[in-house]
């Protein structure tokens, strides 16, 4: 068997160095050995394998089976390593033998989510992302943003790495399908960032009759796909939750428009999401040509707090004094803190879901949704939220007229999903089981929480009994618990 | 500034003293080598590439004579609101189905030999390899140790809890 070495280029520091200099005085370390029998052990300490190299493997296999006894007694802490094993606990990674630059070229290309998982890997890769420029950056300027891409998994696609973000917020501020900035044209236009795809598109002001969108975006579809969609549903807790918005925030603003916290609230820039979108040019609405529901944020204004921030004469990027280094370290580990006590309090945390099961005895039921069990978890936030149906009832009509601000996707994406989505078919079994119960008037759960949810559960029971019989041909429908449209009854 | 050259083939050498005879054309996707032939005008000797060895330098070649008519981008062309994907093209995911140590050369030489596109295509491949794995993972594929202490661990973990997967 062949035993590999390997080449030793420095001097341990053992007691008898000093010692073997005197007795074995040598010529310079690079001068070539005639023969391998002129290497003295000391030497054999600072050989070069290309040294080596120039002999017969033969010669250097007995070479070193004679030497390594001496070897061994001269310098026991470094030869007793065998030398593959030193190979491999101590060979550097190779992706760190790449220059800093071109790692930092690596990372620009890696998924938000991914670098944070890079941050777990070791000390080196940690302290690669944590003083890259560009991740310090974003996450001292747009943290709401960036946090919302982690916790919605769009942070998971590949394009939403931190060059996509630099270019949204130092690139050209033109419409990306359009090419036009009409910001500079028309007043009351202006890009802003639609965030499942991180593309500016450009749209006028909100109001009551709707916003005018780029008109080329109707022969340019969208092209998120459903998946992304499905993930970024976020209900009124974990708005509050996860982004400090609350109900509240809302009631004298417009619906749909909502503004993350670290933004200055400017009423005539606003961040958007939503569905009333219609207009001459644009005749569907965006909620049902994608699926997207009315607690989602499509859209980030990035340009605004670019704005407001420089206006504060903040420059961009920040410089390297210590003062300033630190901000973005003490953002980010604030914005980490804050979420880390949230998601603690919020570890046993349940989607809040209104099911009606309609019927001819028309019902309905308020349940909470485990968010982290397998069986009914929110892998699959979408389904949770998602206003499913039967097709075969034919209700297509009667759906649009009665919902048509509550879709949450198209109805063919809808036949789709249902069909193929088990966590959809497990919830509605679920539900009609759980309705059954309260109907039959069953034994109440021993858990206060679970007992308490039945009470509201019979609650919305008896209300929807009264309300809503006119839905009385449709088996069943999910639909996202939007209670704070609904007038609650007392 | 030297007369612009109508040579049609130049010499390259590796730092294995191997001398490989390329287009002009193909050798000029290097912007070092472009850059050098400019200043220089006719070159009959053979250019020393002396961080490359004859491998690495072979699928260089390879990849430039495969990319020889792409438009080359200019560096003020850069068009930063276009989004960028790490999607590659397929011949170059072929391309760079190499081992690690040969992506990690390649790399390197499109670096020194200053090939943009070339060093791009090679950090989204590596950064593809990133996508979707574990720490552990990671680890075990570029072989790096886990040098946290377990408080250390744990206080990342703890970090880094509101961005895993739910």
């Amino acid at each position: 068997m062949t035993e590999t070495f390997l080449p030793i280029q420095t001097m341990p520091d053992t007691p008898n160095s000093e010692q073997s200099e005197h007795d074995e005085p040598e010529g310079p370390l690079n001068t070539e050995p005639s023969s391998l029998s002129d290497i003295s052990p000391r030497r054999l300490m600072l050989i070069s394998s290309s040294i080596l190299e120039n002999f017969d493997t033969e010669s250097v296999r007995s070479f070193f089976s004679f030497q390594l006894p001496t070897l061994r007694q001269c310098h026991p802490e470094t030869v007793k390593i065998k030398p593959q094993n030193a190979l491999q606990s101590n060979a550097i990674p190779r992706l760190f033998l790449l220059p800093l630059e071109i790692l930092q070229q690596i990372l620009l290309n890696v998924p938000i989510t991914y670098l944070h998982r890079l941050r777990r890997v070791s000390s080196s890769l940690k302290d690669a992302v944590d003083n890259h420029p560009s991740f310090r950056l974003l996450w001292a300027h747009i943290p709401d943003i960036l946090r919302l891409s982690v916790i919605s998994n769009l942070a998971t696609h590949s394009h939403f790495t931190m060059e996509n973000f630099l270019a949204l917020m130092y690139g050209s501020k033109n419409c990306t399908y359009c090419g036009i900035n009409y910001g500079k044209v028309l007043p009351d236009y202006w890009t802003q960032v639609y965030l499942p795809d991180l593309d500016r598109v450009c749209a006028s002001e909100w109001n009551s009759s709707g916003c005018n969108i780029c008109p080329y975006h109707k022969t340019h579809p969208k092209p998120a796909d459903d998946e992304t969609f499905h993930n970024l549903l976020f209900n009124d807790t974990e708005l509050e939750l996860y982004f400090g918005i609350m109900n509240s925030d809302d009631k004298n603003s417009i619906p749909w428009l909502r503004i993350p916290v670290g933004l200055k609230h400017n009423p005539t820039r606003r961040i958007r999401s939503g569905s009333s979108f219609t207009n001459d040019h644009y005749p569907q609405t965006w909620q049902s040509r994608v699926c997207v529901g009315e607690k989602l944020w499509r859209f980030c204004d990035i340009d605004f707090w670019i704005q407001s921030e420089q206006s504060k004469g903040r420059r961009l990027p920040f410089s390297q004094t210590r003062g300033s280094a630190l901000l973005p370290y003490s953002t980010w580990f604030s914005n980490w803190s804050n979420t880390r006590a949230l998601r603690t309090l919020n570890r046993h945390r349940y989607f809040n879901v209104t099911i009606p099961i309609l019927t001819s005895r028309t019902l309905s039921i308020k349940i909470g949704i485990p968010v982290n069990t397998p069986l009914y978890g929110s892998k699959c936030k979408g389904c949770v939220f998602i206003k499913c149906k039967m097709m075969e009832y034919g209700l297509v009509e009667e759906y649009a007229q009665c919902h048509a601000g509550d879709l949450v996707r198209p109805e063919y994406a809808m036949e789709d999903h249902v069909k193929v989505c088990d966590n959809t078919l497990l919830l509605v079994e679920w539900a009609s089981l759980e309705t059954r119960r309260l109907k039959n008037g069953g034994p109440k759960s021993e858990d206060p929480k679970l007992a308490e949810r039945d009470e509201q559960a019979k609650f919305f029971l008896e209300w929807d009994d009264t309300v809503r019989m006119s839905w009385h041909d449709m088996d069943l429908c999910i639909e996202l618990n939007d209670y704070t449209h609904r007038p609650v009854p007392t | 500034m030297a007369t612009p050259s109508t040579q049609a083939t130049v010499k390259l050498q590796s730092n294995d003293n191997v001398v490989i005879e390329v287009e002009r054309a193909i050798a000029e996707r290097s912007v070092l080598i472009k850059n050098m032939l400019e200043d220089c005008g006719e070159v009959t000797d053979a250019i020393p590439i002396s961080n490359v060895n004859e491998s690495i330098l072979r699928k260089v070649i390879e990849w430039c004579e495969h990319h020889k008519n792409d438009p080359v981008a200019a560096e003020n062309e850069n068009d930063d609101s276009r989004k960028k994907t790490t999607d590659i093209d397929e011949w170059d995911q072929k391309f760079m189905n190499v081992d690690q140590e040969m992506l990690f050369e390649i790399i390197l030489a499109a670096n020194f030999l200053d090939i943009k596109p070339l060093l791009d295509t090679g950090c989204k491949t590596v950064a593809n390899m990133i996508k979707g794995k574990s720490p552990e993972e990671i680890r075990k594929l570029f072989n790096i140790q886990n040098d946290f202490t377990p408080e250390e661990e744990e206080q990342i973990r703890r970090e880094n809890e509101w961005a895993e997967d739910r």
